[in-house]
């Protein structure tokens, strides 16, 4: 399995990946942020489409697409009280979502583009990433990696008790833009694997399943993280093996990881 | 424990139609408890927050200093009225270890925090607690986690909007009585908005009471 050049690629991608949707997912999830995750990946959709229109690289597409959108959904963050947050920021990216699709479509049918590549998009390629993609997808880990190692402490008390948090002097709009823009890049970095379609599913699935089980956020972070290299490679394994596609190998696995941690924290109760 | 004064400076603020001072002057030397006071919408969690830098006065400041005045000012600690309604799932502990050195760069885990924490939670009367969820909490031990979050500022003056809202007779009591071993022990103060009707006698708390009403921080209703 590892003799092949594609297979080596797939499996250090999975490993970038399921660093970033890891650490982040558990984050969003947190900061009520679930649609927001649900939607980027559809709107990079739009953005690869619109680039193989412009004859551009599709990733490249991606990543401004979710970029600009991400950083658009949370512009009205700081005129809204917190209690009104999470339903502005939900109704702005439901819209900004539909608006998206809508020009994929029209950037897909302005293409004439082969439905195999639409397909690639939505479902992902994990077995085709280039040499190149990884070096993107490199960069896009680094780069979000030591936003997050920086932000750190901030994000994570602004997530818990933004009021409080914003009393003593964290800039909420900062870490808001700074977050999402996080998040953007992750889930165009998301979709290379899982597709627009089921990258949510390596973002959520195993940061939902941490906070299932209750655990503290060095430990839950850890668990989300090994949770995505868990499914991804346990899905590159089992499609080399059967042949099934690997979206939807995470897609059913995800769910799968979130099932057992809650009979997992059953067992574990009195 | 620095003598303190709320510090009104010619001061207009309002929010939407409300005006909540116009044009306002006055120095008040903050003792044990202040209950701030005035109907609803009077603008009392603005005031709060005005007194936090969160608003900003249209003309003029409010502010709370030390006397004699200083270019030190007292660290404000504040529990908002809405509390324990974020990551329900996450232990107790981790909550209050977000507050400690929240405002600083850099990663979340470091182990000496551990101990930090567990004194909070001690000082508020939750220790016990400190590993279970916050969801599963009752209303009365949230605020006290809150309370924990809002002390690891090493606070000079808590502010508190509307702390005893939503509690029933006993937790009221048991809330003030802990506003009163935190100011023996530590040398607190307070300013709080409240509608309830207190009984005070029984906490042995100098308290001031002031209303927000027409313009104007009225002292000693």
């Amino acid at each position: 399995m590892l003799g092949y050049d594609f297979m080596r690629h797939a499996f250090v991608g999975c490993f970038f990946v399921s660093l970033l949707a890891g650490t982040l997912g558990w984050f969003m999830i947190l900061r009520h942020q679930i649609f927001a995750a649900h939607a980027l990946p559809h709107i990079g959709f739009s953005g690869a489409a619109a680039a193989i229109w412009l004859k551009l690289s599709p990733f490249t597409g991606m990543i401004v697409s979710s970029l600009a959108a991400g950083l658009f959904m949370v512009t009205d963050d700081r005129k809204k009280s917190h209690l009104s947050l999470p339903i502005q920021r939900e109704m702005m990216t439901g819209l900004v979502l539909a608006a998206s699709l809508g020009i994929g479509v029209f950037c897909l049918f302005e293409a004439n583009s082969a439905s195999n590549q639409a397909t690639n998009l939505l479902f992902g390629d994990v077995l085709g990433l280039s040499f190149g993609t990884l070096l993107v997808l490199a960069c896009v880990t680094v780069f979000c990696l030591t936003m997050l190692v920086l932000l750190g402490r901030p994000l994570l008390f602004s997530t818990l008790a933004p009021e409080l948090a914003e009393a003593q002097g964290v800039r909420l709009s900062v870490i808001s833009y700074g977050f999402m823009a996080m998040v953007a890049l992750a889930s165009a970095a998301c979709s290379e694997v899982a597709g627009a379609l089921l990258s949510f599913s390596l973002m959520i699935g195993p940061a939902a399943a941490a906070l299932r089980l209750g655990l503290t956020p060095v430990k839950g972070l850890t668990f989300s993280v090994l949770g995505a290299l868990a499914l991804s490679w346990g899905a590159l394994i089992c499609s080399w093996y059967t042949d099934f596609p690997v979206a939807f190998l995470i897609g059913i696995g995800a769910v799968g990881l979130y099932i057992t941690a809650g009979w997992l924290r059953n067992l574990g109760q009195p | 424990m620095r003598p303190i004064s709320l510090l009104i400076d010619h001061a207009t603020l309002s929010v939407g139609r409300t005006v909540i001072l116009q044009d306002d002057t006055q120095s008040i030397p903050l003792e044990g408890l202040m209950i701030l006071r005035g109907r609803n919408g009077a603008g009392k969690t603005t005031f709060l927050k005005t007194l936090l830098g969160l608003v900003k006065c249209e003309a003029g400041s409010v502010s709370l200093c030390f006397v004699p005045s200083s270019k030190e000012k007292p660290v404000l600690g504040y529990m908002p009225q809405k509390i324990g309604q974020a990551a329900l799932m996450l232990p107790v502990i981790s909550h209050v270890m977000a507050s400690v050195d929240g405002t600083r760069w850099g990663l979340f885990f470091k182990r000496s925090r551990q101990k930090q924490v567990m004194e909070l939670l001690e000082q508020t009367g939750v220790s016990a607690l400190a590993r279970r969820p916050l969801g599963v909490l009752s209303g009365g031990e949230r605020q006290r986690v809150a309370l924990a979050q809002a002390l690891a500022a090493k606070p000079d003056v808590l502010i508190l909007d509307e702390p005893l809202a939503a509690l029933d007779q006993q937790a009221r009591y048991e809330s003030l009585a802990l506003f009163r071993d935190l100011r023996n022990r530590l040398g607190l103060k307070f300013i709080m908005t409240s509608h309830e009707t207190l009984s005070l006698q029984d906490f042995s708390l100098p308290v001031q009471e002031v209303k927000l009403e027409k313009g104007r921080l009225h002292v000693g209703i």
